[in-house]
């Protein structure tokens, strides 16, 4: 009888180590896919707050558009999009360039970035979005 | 005598063996259920707190043209979604005749995707939903 109890008692104890380890696993994989999940959400909140731009002018002759980085966070201007009047005008922009950075897409705090746009733009409104979706109006 | 007590104790042996197997084959198998239940919600919830959309329409020239209003929502979350599991709706109404102009679903952090919805609207003020299938949603009032 004395042994059956033991070889039971053993038995249950293995398996609640097992138990244990794997629920404790569990646990662990959840609260790092939880805390990674936040301080990603943490970081994109931090960078959009971060984040200000401005169009400064628009050159109707040249047809240019200068826009002003006045956040702290780097942008990528490869990732800027521009609405006219609305509808999404990127196959407009025929060139962007960050000025004093030739060929780099880098758009950095206080950097500007001017985009030569095609078409007519008189009496056009203009929308330009960031990566991130930090937004500036003409 | 001495026999039957001998197989009598090995029939109790046997017993509180397979009863203790039995029951650690159950706890051994519901906590494996209970991880592979939490795993599961844990990539969910991460993908949810991963998941941002964003209108970015001009709001003062939202194109409403032939009954299709042309929506353009940014993807600025950290994951990548998939633009066919969006549903937009408008002033509450669920838009059915809504597709996205894309030829990819691959729908990439950063990246504008053009939604054309079908609907009648009036002039005047309207409210625009967008909704992904993990429940991540965005909306904005505009104006036709």
């Amino acid at each position: 009888m004395g042994l059956s109890i033991s070889a039971s008692a053993a038995i249950i104890f293995i398996a609640s180590v097992i138990v244990f380890g794997t629920l404790l696993g569990a646990f662990d994989n959840v609260q790092t896919s939880y805390l990674d999940a936040q301080r990603d959400a943490q970081d994109r909140t931090n960078d959009i707050m971060n984040t200000e731009i401005s169009i400064t002018t628009l050159d109707l002759a040249n047809g240019t558009l200068t826009i002003v980085n006045k956040g702290e966070t780097t942008l990528a201007a490869s990732e800027v999009n521009i609405l006219i009047d609305g509808k999404l005008a990127d196959d407009r922009i025929s060139s962007r360039e960050v000025y004093g950075a030739v060929g780099s897409d880098l758009w950095m705090p206080g950097e500007t970035l001017i985009l030569t746009l095609s078409g007519n733009l008189t009496d056009a409104s203009f929308m330009v979005v960031c990566g991130n979706g930090v937004t500036a109006y003409l | 005598m001495a026999a039957d007590g001998s197989f009598t104790q090995m029939l109790f042996f046997i017993a509180a063996i397979v009863v203790a197997v039995s029951v650690s084959g159950v706890l051994i198998g519901v906590s494996n259920s209970m991880a592979q239940e939490l795993k599961v919600k844990a990539e969910s919830t991460s993908d949810q707190m991963g998941t941002s959309i964003q209108f970015v329409n001009d709001p003062r020239h939202v194109p409403y043209e032939d009954g299709s209003l042309i929506l353009y929502i940014k993807n600025v979350g950290d994951i990548t979604l998939n633009c066919k599991e969006i549903v937009i709706f408008i002033d509450g109404q669920y838009i059915n005749d809504a597709f996205v102009v894309s030829a990819n679903n691959n729908w990439l952090v950063g990246e504008m995707i053009e939604i054309r919805a079908n609907a009648t609207l009036a002039t005047g003020d309207h409210l625009a939903k967008a909704s992904m299938a993990n429940g991540v949603s965005d909306s904005m009032d505009f104006r036709i």
